[in-house]
């Protein structure tokens, strides 16, 4: 749970979090736009600097947004991978020719089983095992002496290196930036904006508020129901349950004991919590006042004219481009 | 030997990586000679944390505790053959609520669920169910019942009568009676005593109420601020000045006692006289 930090708030203190959370929104959505507009890889590389000069001057860790990235990876890098392999467009840029004979499809295979029996010892992650078995095929496909029975070529071709670059950085630039918005923006704060910038829909009767409300209690009662569920887990580890064995049959009844009561004690609380909003008077879809009022401030407007700026470049650079 | 913490250390991690020392190098032996024991202490001064040593739900950050001969510490517990399961069977913990645990359709299969967890077959396991629901004063009726449609102190019943049924031999409660009218408190207090009484089984229970200790316990061990700071008898306990500090109170008795002796002015202390004899005093006093 600990290395959770995709959607985690982390205290700190910059422009960025004194931004009004209706303007980060807003900003948010018309910056991705941006980033699906531009057509050029430079312009792209030149929003990706933009988006990471953005860390240091937010105060944000680069170490902390790199974590957000990382359960991504996989991703990131497959379909890199993948747009590299198969867009054949564009001009050839390069051109490996892979042999598979018996030397490299054993020495795989070996090390597929070594992998699969070494990973219990040491960290070794899946990719740079992928890595280290692209090197052996490719570095014995020049043995000549054993007869390949299967030729093919990796090729490499200019616009799926561009569009497979294109992918990542966009990918990268929009995973940035939304975690650079949850890290520097409280949940309750990102849900008050989020019933703000909703609020036009009010006009096509959705009731905005209403799930900004279930929206703030679901957020509010993660952390309680995980303590909950640490409490019924120890409880049910004094009745002898072992959560980390067992055969399947008894991995059912495992968690059967562990949902039940969780449950049952998430239904008692909903039944308290209504209780005491019902105590404090509150009538579900009646104008409510706020604690804290969301004030505009010069810097918002700055952000604001930013963003819209960035996509107007965009759009402008498009049409000049092609 | 039963259980022996040594040097037992224990700090948590909180998500921002700092750390809260829960328990500081306790040393503790309990469990030779069969007696009832209170744990008492302020909110957060430690005892949960404590007791869940005991059945090796915590692991001790430093220090090792040792359950009927098997070490549990940093090292034991990252071992393969290292099994939690016996030490679970040995040591039966009550958690406070009873909501934590029950989960079956019936409260006969419910009990019966730390007995087969124990790899007993589904028989011997209704049997030892049905033992421990009577052991608990839960008799046929309440058998085929839903746990989650009895009263607050018959579902106390039901999740004690669930870990009886493992048939520990050290049986610890986590403030068993919390929640209770005072009769059901006092009902349960005196069913824990006749369990004991019977089975011979030590318990430890968690309490802040000083009169159940007064009444029950022959051995008292008080935590303040994650160390434990007396290990003996409540009647010593109760003579001692640091009483206030560790934020603990009289009993009502004890109470009544000293207002009594402050009263009349008494030099000696009434501490170890009987209510026969309190009772002449004030009378040949006639002051009160």
């Amino acid at each position: 749970m600990k290395n959770i930090v995709i959607g985690r708030y982390i205290p700190g203190n910059s422009f960025l979090y004194r931004l009004d959370p209706r303007v980060k929104l807003i900003a948010l959505v018309l910056l991705f736009a941006a980033t699906f507009i531009i057509s050029d890889i430079w312009v792209m590389v030149g929003a990706l600097g933009f988006v990471i000069a953005l860390l240091p001057i937010g105060k944000i860790s680069l170490k902390r947004v790199f974590q957000g990235l990382k359960p991504l990876l996989f991703l990131l890098i497959f379909t890199f991978v993948f747009q590299i392999l198969f867009n054949t467009q564009g001009r050839l840029l390069i051109a490996i020719p892979l042999q598979f004979n018996i030397v490299n499809t054993l020495l795989a295979f070996a090390l597929f089983g070594s992998w699969l029996f070494l990973k219990r010892k040491i960290k070794f992650t899946f990719l740079s095992f992928l890595l280290v078995l692209g090197l052996i095929v490719y570095g014995f496909s020049e043995l000549t002496m054993f007869v390949p029975y299967n030729t093919s070529t990796l090729a490499v071709y200019e616009t799926g290196l561009t569009m497979a670059l294109f992918i990542l950085l966009r990918l990268i630039i929009i995973v940035t930036l939304s975690t650079v918005l949850t890290i520097s923006t409280k949940p309750t704060d990102l849900n008050l904006g989020l019933e703000r910038v909703l609020k036009p829909l009010k006009l096509v009767r959705v009731n905005t508020e209403e799930i900004a409300m279930i929206i703030g209690i679901a957020l509010r009662y993660i952390p309680t129901l995980l303590d909950e569920a640490n409490k019924i887990m120890l409880a049910q580890a004094s009745r002898g349950v072992d959560f980390q064995e067992g055969k399947f049959k008894d991995k059912v009844v495992q968690i059967i004991s562990l949902l039940v009561p969780m449950f049952i004690i998430s239904f008692q609380r909903s039944d308290e919590l209504a209780n005491a909003m019902e105590a404090r008077c509150f009538v579900p879809g009646k104008p409510r006042t706020r604690l804290n009022q969301l004030t505009w401030k010069p810097i918002d407007s700055l952000v604001l004219g930013i963003s819209i700026m960035s996509v107007i470049t965009s759009i402008t650079l498009r049409i000049l481009g092609s | 030997m039963a259980i022996r913490l040594d040097a037992v250390s224990h700090r948590y991690t909180s998500m921002d990586g700092s750390f809260f020392q829960a328990i500081t190098d306790i040393h503790l032996e309990l469990g030779q000679q069969k007696e009832m024991i209170a744990l008492v202490g302020e909110t957060g001064s430690g005892k949960s944390t404590l007791v869940q040593h005991f059945n090796a739900l915590l692991t001790p950050s430093s220090g090792t505790v040792e359950v009927m001969g098997i070490k549990i510490n940093q090292e034991t517990v990252k071992a393969k053959s290292f099994k939690k399961t016996p030490i679970r069977q040995h040591v039966g913990l009550v958690f406070q609520f009873p909501e934590y645990q029950l989960f079956e359709e019936t409260v006969l299969k419910d009990v019966s669920f730390g007995p087969k967890n124990l790899g007993l077959k589904e028989n011997e396991a209704i049997l030892k169910a049905k033992e421990a629901l009577f052991q608990v004063g839960l008799n046929e009726t309440y058998f085929e019942r839903s746990p989650f449609q009895l009263s607050g102190g018959e579902k106390k019943r039901v999740s004690i009568a669930g870990i009886l049924a493992m048939e520990p031999d050290i049986l610890i409660l986590d403030e068993p009676t919390s929640g209770l009218d005072p009769a059901g408190q006092k009902a349960l207090m005196d069913l824990f005593l006749s369990i004991h009484q019977k089975t011979k089984t030590t318990m430890v229970f968690i309490t802040h109420d000083m009169n159940v200790v007064y009444r029950y316990a022959k051995r008292i061990l008080v935590m303040h601020q994650s160390k434990l700071v007396y290990d003996g008898t409540p009647q010593e306990l109760y003579q001692m000045p640091e009483l206030r500090t560790w934020n603990l109170d009289l009993p009502d008795s004890l109470k009544l006692q000293t207002f009594i002796a402050q009263t009349l002015q008494l030099k000696e202390s009434l501490l170890e006289s009987s209510v026969d004899d309190l009772i002449t005093l004030i009378k040949e006093e006639g002051r009160l």
